[in-house]
């Protein structure tokens, strides 16, 4: 057996009353100990390595856990990486109360991560009454002392921009999707996006130094490049006489992908060449979407379109770094982080 | 409890593994050394910036040579009126304490004709720089055409440019602010600001308007009021409107210092008749300061981000470019109160 060190020794001996020496020679199986003694000896050893590991937390060889309040699973290879076990067994802190027994189970945890929208009460109530660091996955809620990792809208959209530019689509419309259908966790998101759009266009007549008026203006309207999907559908067929016959390649940035999906398909419907003729990509999330056809039926529609997002898998990363860098104590002041994002999937773009 | 800093090298076989190559292939990647293929090349970029990857501690430590980075600035923003980015500059230097880092700042003058070249970039033996604050574009090029190492930019960023930045989150942090106002009532919120001078001026106005949407409030464009980039002139005085809001967002706690005095030569009270919030928790030199309720700018958990960042450049030149944005809190003093005290005389 591996010999502990001496202060771990002393600390033995003195929990058992007896000296050091006694200690030594019962973990080393020297003579002179009697079995009685070493057997409580070892027993005792065993406890307070035990109870060592229980206070920092640490659980076997180095691994932390961190409690998970929400629906989603994070991926195992997350797990892995980062030395964590998730557990998904805690009481359920969405339900409301949470009481004193099962308050210990919550305390070997590091931190706990909040996977999906939850009331400014609830992550409240989970504050004051775990204690623990905690991080929203996905969502933000002001007014919470907690971390949140979020995908940049704001800036992502402008990045998002630049790289358009850079593959050559000199013009630019933001297709903003449908109020009535926008989840309530989604229009924080969705209104980030389209500001981040009226920041890169606004950012682009300063640059060219024309005449602006002295800030942009409050009313979010075509002029600006911004045009709602019914919209988009009434001037196709105009727009195709002028767009793809005289400017150079134009991109649809959908606000998201249910946009993005019904965008692609009306392009395909017109006979317009996607991208050849206009790049179409969405942001966030594909996400399935019903079509209307004027005859009043409906169908799933499958368009599958490039999407500019965040990972996933790296927001939940950047959360777990969070939670291990708040217990060693060094971090950012509480608050939203961001992340950005990439373009991934079908070339439409 | 002794503790295994192997940190590094275990992200590096995980990237290996993960792009199915050797850890020999992902060292080299990183520091951008010959004989590895471009493509192989950005698919470890790519894994290693998803990863997080991040030269480990000991490594950054276990280097016995000293690093020299140079600090630039410009004295429009440095001179003895504006102690903003001194602050910040001191917060760089006691980042790069205990890590084995020189800093060596420069001041240039950006006022006269010509635009100098500052005389850092002609020096051997700099590692990297810091740029503090905005530069000319002209110089930006010409520090990016002339550097040796990785430039990182504190509180400004030039998308597109090779280089890393860090600022404070503009956006969430005005946001914070007005919802700070319109959570205590008020509905009728100027903001004062010259968003085309400065991109952080911008950005904020930006954070501003969302809250206004979010309240469903269309702000009245008499109540956006210039600061005329108070911070390099020596009277920044701010033309007031004949009707005034219930509370004005401040761009910045200077603006919100000359704010307050236009407000007191008409005779007005800071916060019953006019709540006022800032942004950045740093203002000198007016009595305000200790009564302006305001958003924190963490200028050391800022500078401590760049170090970092300028430390993990220099271990993987490679790495994608980053802009990281640091988020904070609202430091509540008692320039607000609750709406209802008093709109505009």
């Amino acid at each position: 057996m591996r010999p502990l060190k001496k202060i771990n020794q002393k600390a033995i001996a003195e929990r058992l009353g007896i000296s050091h020496v006694s200690v030594s020679n019962a973990l080393a199986g020297r003579k002179g100990v009697s079995r009685e003694l070493r057997e409580r000896v070892l027993e005792t050893a065993a406890r307070m390595e035990y109870e060592t590991k229980q206070e920092s937390g640490a659980g076997s060889a180095g691994w932390s856990e961190i409690a998970v309040v929400g629906a989603r699973v994070i991926p195992e290879r997350l797990s892995a990486r980062n030395r964590v076990h998730f557990r998904y067994d805690l009481p359920d802190a969405l339900s409301g109360e949470i009481g004193e027994a099962q308050l210990q189970e919550w305390q070997s945890c590091i931190g706990i991560l909040v996977t999906q929208q939850v009331s400014a009460e609830i992550l409240w109530m989970l504050r004051e009454r775990v204690k623990k660091p905690m991080v929203g996955i996905g969502f933000f809620v002001d007014g919470v002392p907690m971390d949140f990792v979020m995908e940049d809208g704001f800036h992502g959209i402008q990045a998002l921009a630049r790289t358009l530019r850079d593959r050559g689509y000199m013009r630019l419309v933001y297709v903003s999707p449908e109020e009535a259908e926008a989840n309530p966790e989604e229009r924080s998101m969705l209104e980030d996006r389209l500001l981040g759009f009226r920041r890169d266009q606004y950012t682009r007549l300063l640059e060219k130094a024309e005449k602006v008026e002295t800030v942009p203006a409050f009313d979010l309207g075509e002029r600006d490049g911004i045009v709602t999907l019914h919209r988009l559908s009434e001037r196709l067929a105009v727009w195709r006489e002028g767009v793809c016959g005289r400017q150079p390649g134009t991109a649809l940035i959908c606000g998201d992908g249910r946009t993005a999906r019904r965008a692609a398909r009306m392009l395909k419907v017109a006979g317009i060449a996607v991208p050849g003729e206009i790049g179409v990509i969405g942001c966030g999330a594909e996400e399935a979407c019903q079509e209307e056809w004027k005859d009043g039926g409906t169908q799933a529609c499958r368009e599958a379109v490039s999407m500019f997002r965040a990972d996933e898998e790296q927001l939940m990363e950047c959360a777990v770094r969070i939670l291990k860098e708040r217990r060693e104590g060094r971090a950012e002041p509480e608050g939203l982080h961001r992340v950005s994002g990439a373009i991934a999937g079908a070339d439409t773009i | 409890m002794p503790v295994q800093n192997t940190k590094k090298k275990v992200t590096m076989r995980q990237i290996a593994e993960a792009v199915g190559v050797s850890t020999v292939t992902v060292s080299n990647a990183l520091a951008g050394k010959a004989g590895v293929s471009s493509e192989v090349r950005s698919r470890i970029l790519e894994k290693a910036a998803r990863l997080g990857y991040d030269p480990g501690e000991r490594e950054k430590r276990s280097s016995s040579k000293t690093i020299t980075l140079g600090v630039i600035s410009s004295n429009m923003y440095m001179s003895e009126k504006t102690s903003f980015y001194w602050e910040m500059y001191q917060s760089v230097v006691n980042a790069c304490f205990g890590k084995n880092i020189l800093t060596m700042l420069e001041v240039f003058d950006e006022r006269k004709g010509s635009v100098q070249e500052p005389t850092l970039l002609s020096r051997e033996q700099i590692d990297g720089f810091f740029i503090i604050g905005r530069v000319p574009d002209v110089c930006m090029r010409q520090i990016l055409r002339k550097r040796r190492g990785p430039i990182v930019l504190l509180d400004f960023d030039r998308p597109g440019y090779q280089c890393d930045s860090v600022l404070s989150d503009n956006y969430t942090g005005m946001y914070r602010a007005t919802k700070y106002l319109a959570e205590r009532g008020h509905r009728q919120i100027g903001f004062v600001g010259s968003v085309r001078t400065s991109a952080n001026v911008l950005e904020r106005y930006y954070g501003y308007w969302k809250c206004m949407r979010e309240y469903g409030i269309t702000p009245d464009p008499e109540w956006l009021l210039e600061d005329r980039d108070v911070r390099t002139e020596d009277a920044g005085e701010i033309r007031l409107p004949g009707r005034l809001p219930s509370a004005f967002a401040c761009s910045s706690d200077y603006s919100a210092g000359f704010l307050y005095n236009a407000l007191r030569k008409r005779g007005l009270r800071v916060p019953e008749d006019i709540s006022v919030i800032g942004y950045d928790d740093y203002l000198y030199g007016n009595d305000f300061a200790d009564r302006l309720t305001t958003y924190h700018v963490d200028f050391d958990r800022m500078a401590e981000k760049a170090v970092e960042l300028m430390q993990r450049r220099i271990m993987a030149p490679m790495l994608p470019h980053v802009t990281h944005y640091i988020d904070s809190y609202i430091v509540e003093r008692s320039s607000v109160s609750k709406a209802g005290g008093g709109a505009g005389r």
